[in-house]
This record gives structure tokens, C-alpha cells and sequence, in this order.
């Protein structure tokens, strides 16, 4: 597909050279802006809805007392200005980075290597929070939930601990016991 | 470069090959038909106050982009609360009365002429971009903050009066970049102001063009712009404008059957399971209550209720995105898509909670351009109303 592209701007590009009509500028636009993805602002691929599927997950931060499985979720924005799409963005992001270091797919990470990713992450949003003047509590938890879709048009949320920072231990990572039906 | 590029295009032209290929009835009877179409595609001559309202409207819409925190991002409340305390402080508290003018315009609190929230990233450890080459946290340096209004706001002034161009558009170019690209270089990819950095690079190039290879006159502002080809400069900045907000619309339609191998239509309910994401995210963001919702009604709708209906529907808003340009075919053409895609964000806005607020005020300014259709109206309105014949005059055909 890139190939395609790419053909396509160099072609509309040429075209707008040689005829000078301006319409040529919205292929070579389109189609760079795909190539760049989302990795060259101002130009974007606008990817949010273009791959629905039968199923997806959002992300957010919860606190826990003694057991890790018995969270609760705080208002992580109130803290850190950070929203749940963002945290989710910011997962993807280091998740992706982390599995390029090791030179495989991000969908391939084990458990330790994402409750790795999920302490560097939390301590960021404490972090963020600092800078704000802001304090996060000291347990927190980081909880990834999947949304599927059922044949009877209905959904079920399941919910996992992707990881946790304490100030005794570092991380660890625990199932959470129930999926929701809806 | 321009001049080797197009005379090395013309001696392509002068092959035999190409020259046979040109010559083809099929391409010779396409190229007739196709030119007064893309020639259309090029835009009408534009009215002085049309041009002056979207520069005032454009720099309303930068300023209100613009890192300067405090007090220009809370200057209206400010300034409301001196002339009428606690009014204005009411209204935005209230999201019924905040948003009373929509549809089909804006939420009041997005009207307002407030700057955005200063910076304070101290790093740029997912580098986006410009900030692959240049360290950008000086936006969230305290010294430059306190200097950015001193160069923003004299940037606007002299943008919104038209004069200095060639300077001014770079700095404000720069300025929305550098801050946007440092937002998004912290792991997440914010999508609310492609559009308009695109806008004002685009009006940089036809600024920066117009003054190395037409007039560096009239560019500055100094002297008239005068006709080249039927269009002045400031078409053609209205156009490149133009063609970046539609161009974004576009991409956005054109990536989703390209993404999803085709499926996107025959998949597009599954957007109800989008929906639920969007109201778990709303609600996990602030822990607030109207977003604590089990089984949000719009996902049971789309997943449960009538899954077709919503792939039609869902189908129609990626047509208008993929079709948007359409709307640079013509003035008329240009109203209706525009007003189109405002609908279309606010059906966004209620359904999922997504809102694009200045992509909204860009449709607005450059589709919609109402200055222009309220002159049309008061012309076509003085035109069917008759005028009284005054006393002494006679039709020539009495004569």
C-alpha cells in the first residue's frame, strides 16, 4: 500500500508542477499524510475509528490497599491532567518503543515485560503529577479492560491488572477475578 | 529548482513517445474535459471583506490555539466578571446554557477569545516530528512564556490587518507547530489541531512563494495585490486553506477502508463497542457520574437495536468525509458540505463525546464563509424587491 502512495504523491506532485491547477495539492496531501502516519505533526493519518472490530480495550489508574485484585479506580486527570484516551495513547506508545528494543511485536510482550512497561508508566504519571503540585496515592495499579462484542448484540468488559508500583515492592501483575456481562 | 523541473518536464513532453501519447484522441478528449473542471477546482476571485473576515476569524482562532496561559486563556471571564459578575461564570457552568447556540454553532466557552493552557512539558521523550531535530521544552520554559504573548499578539494584529505577512505567517507557523508537535511528543497523539497548522502552512508557502517569485509588495501588504491568471494572492492563500481543511477530511475517510481491508462498512456497528470505550474513558478520566453509565443507549442502538441502519448511516459520514473536497467545486457546493460537516461533528459530539472544535471554527470560516452569503442575500433581497420609478423617469422602451 505504501508503494501506492508513495506513487500517488509523486505523481500528483508532478501534475501540480506541470499544470499549476491546485487540485493536484489534495492527492499529494492525502497521500503523504497517510505515509507519515502519525509520526510527523502536522500531517496525521486521523486513524481513530478506521479499524472497528469486534472488540476493544481502554485503559485506566486505580489505587489498592493490601490486595492488588481489590482496586479502585482514581480520577487520574484531576491529578495529572492526563485523560483515560491519553493514558491508553501513552501505553500503546511505550509498550510499542519497549517492544522495538527488543526487536519484536508489541503483541508479543510476556507479563513481566508489561508489568515492566506499566511501573516506568506509573511512575511517570507521578511524576506529571509532581510537576503539577499534585500527589498520587503511593499503591497504584494500572487496569487494562477488553470490551468484545457477542453474537447477540450485547458486549462483556473484562478487566486485568496490567501492573502495580508500591513503595515496598516494585511491580507485579495479577488477573482480576470477573468478566462483566453486559 | 521550479524552472529546471518544469523544463525538464517540457522535455519529456517533447519525446516522441510521450509526445505520440499526448496526442491520443482518448487523452486529448479527456484533457479537454477534465481542465475547465480542475480549473474550477482552482476558486472564485474573493471579495476585500471577505478576505478581512477570514483573517480577523483565522486570528481569533490561532490566538485561541496559542499556548499563552494566564491571563489571556481566562481574559474573557476576567473581563465579564469587571462588567456583569458571575454571569458569564454561570453560563459556562451550566452545559444546557454553554451550549444553547448548538446546533449548528459552538459551545459559548469555545467562542470566547481565551488563548490555550501555557505548556509544561519538561521533556520530549516520544519525539514527534520537528522535535526529532529541535528540543521544543522551551515552550514550557517560564522566561519564554512570559515572552510568547509579546511576539504572538503582534503576529495576530498584524495578520488580522493583512500587513507584514511574510514575517508574521512563519512566526505563527512556527509557533503552532513547535507547541502542538511538544504536546505530542509526551506518548500520545492529540488530533485537534492538524488542521489548523496545515491551514497556516499552507498560507506560509503561498505568502513566502508570492514574495521571492511574484510580489514582495504586495506580499508585506504594502501595495494592492494585483491579477495574475484572475486570481490574486490572496485567492490563492483562501484556496491552499481551503484545500487543508477538506485534505483533512479526506485522509480521514480515505484511511478507513484502507486500514480496515475494506471491511470498515460491512464492520461500522462495531463502533457501538467504540462508544462504550469512549463513555468507560469519559467516565475513568474525572470519575464523573453522567458518564457512569452501564449500557450506554447510542452502543445498544448501534450493537443490538438496528446494526444496518447504523451502517448506512455511519457509511454516509465517511462519504461525506471522502467526497468533502466537492465542496471547492463551487461557492454553493461550499455551503452545503460545510454545513454538512458541522452537522457531522456535532452528531460526533453527542453519539461519542468526540468533539473537534476548531476543525468546527475552520469549516465556519472557510466553507460556510457566512459574510459572504449574508452580501448575497441582501443583493438578491434588493433585487426582488421593486423600486419605486422616481418622478420624471422613463423606461426607454416608452420612449
Amino acid at each position: 500500500m505504501d508503494g501506492i502512495f508513495g506513487l500517488i504523491a509523486a505523481v500528483s506532485l508532478i501534475g501540480w508542477i506541470a499544470t499549476r491547477y491546485s487540485i493536484w495539492c489534495l492527492p499529494f496531501l492525502v497521500s503523504v499524510a497517510i505515509l507519515a502516519e502519525d509520526d510527523c505533526y502536522p500531517l496525521s493519518f486521523f486513524p481513530m475509528y478506521s479499524d472497528p472490530d469486534e472488540s476493544e480495550n481502554y485503559l485506566f489508574v486505580a489505587t489498592w490497599e493490601t490486595d492488588p485484585t481489590q482496586y479502585h479506580a482514581i480520577p487520574i486527570e484531576e491529578a495529572t491532567g492526563l485523560s483515560a484516551p491519553k493514558v491508553k495513547k501513552m501505553w500503546k506508545s511505550y509498550s510499542r518503543d519497549f517492544a522495538d528494543d527488543l526487536k519484536k511485536k508489541d503483541t508479543e510482550l510476556t507479563d513481566e515485560e508489561t508489568n515492566e512497561i506499566s511501573g516506568v508508566l506509573l511512575r511517570e504519571f507521578r511524576k506529571v503529577a509532581a510537576n503539577k503540585g499534585k500527589e498520587l496515592p503511593e499503591n497504584l495499579a494500572l487496569v487494562e479492560v477488553w470490551i468484545e462484542a457477542t453474537d447477540i448484540g450485547g458486549w462483556t468488559e473484562t478487566p486485568e491488572v496490567l501492573g502495580t508500583i508500591s513503595p515496598s515492592t516494585n511491580a507485579s501483575t495479577t488477573e482480576a477475578p470477573s468478566a462483566v456481562a453486559q | 529548482m521550479f524552472e529546471k523541473l518544469n523544463s525538464l518536464l517540457a522535455t519529456v513532453r517533447q519525446n516522441p513517445l510521450v509526445a505520440r501519447i499526448v496526442e491520443l484522441p482518448f487523452w486529448s478528449r479527456a484533457s479537454k474535459r477534465l481542465r475547465p473542471i480542475a480549473k474550477q477546482f482552482d476558486g472564485p476571485r474573493h471579495f476585500r471583506f471577505e478576505i478581512v473576515f477570514m483573517r480577523v476569524l483565522l486570528a481569533v482562532v490561532v490566538f485561541q490555539s496559542m499556548p499563552l496561559g494566564a491571563p489571556f486563556s481566562n481574559g474573557s471571564q476576567r473581563l465579564a466578571n469587571q462588567l456583569a459578575p458571575g454571569k458569564l461564570d454561570a453560563i459556562l457552568a451550566d452545559p444546557a446554557k454553554d451550549n444553547a447556540l448548538r446546533p449548528p454553532l459552538l459551545p459559548i466557552s469555545q467562542m470566547l477569545p481565551n488563548s490555550g493552557a501555557s505548556m509544561t512539558y519538561q521533556n520530549q521523550d516520544k519525539a514527534n516530528g520537528l522535535a526529532h531535530l529541535i528540543d521544543l521544552t522551551f515552550f514550557s520554559d517560564p522566561k519564554f512564556q512570559k515572552a510568547l504573548p509579546w511576539i504572538v499578539i503582534p503576529c495576530l494584529l498584524l495578520y488580522a490587518a493583512g500587513i507584514g505577512l511574510p514575517v508574521v505567517l512563519p512566526i505563527l507557523t512556527f509557533v503552532s507547530i513547535g507547541s502542538r508537535t511538544l504536546y505530542n511528543s509526551q506518548g500520545y497523539i492529540h488530533h485537534g489541531y492538524q488542521m489548523l497548522s496545515l491551514v497556516l502552512v499552507a498560507q506560509t508557502v503561498v505568502v513566502l512563494w508570492h514574495c521571492f517569485r511574484g510580489s514582495w509588495r504586495e506580499a508585506f501588504g504594502i501595495t494592492k495585490a494585483e491579477l495574475v491568471h484572475g486570481r490574486t494572492f490572496w485567492d490563492r492563500m483562501i484556496r491552499y486553506s481551503q484545500w487543508m481543511v477538506v485534505g483533512c477530511y479526506v485522509i480521514a475517510g480515505v484511511i478507513k477502508p484502507v486500514r480496515s481491508d475494506g471491511e470498515w462498512f460491512q464492520h461500522s456497528h462495531y463502533i457501538g463497542i467504540q462508544v462504550v470505550k469512549t463513555h468507560r474513558q469519559n467516565y475513568y478520566s474525572r470519575l464523573e457520574e453522567k458518564w457512569d453509565i452501564p449500557e450506554p443507549e447510542v452502543a445498544k442502538v448501534m450493537m443490538k437495536d438496528h446494526p444496518d441502519l447504523t451502517r448506512i448511516f455511519l457509511s454516509c459520514g465517511v462519504m461525506l468525509e471522502i467526497f468533502a473536497f466537492l465542496a471547492l467545486y463551487s461557492r454553493f457546493l461550499s455551503l452545503v458540505i460545510g454545513f454538512s460537516l458541522v452537522i457531522f461533528h456535532y452528531f460526533n459530539d453527542l453519539m461519542m463525546g468526540l468533539y473537534f472544535y476548531d476543525n468546527e471554527k475552520l469549516d465556519w470560516i472557510f466553507l460556510i464563509n457566512l459574510p459572504f452569503w449574508i452580501w448575497w442575500l441582501w443583493k438578491w433581497l434588493r433585487r426582488t424587491v421593486p423600486q419605486e420609478q422616481e418622478v420624471g423617469e422613463v423606461e426607454p422602451a416608452a420612449v
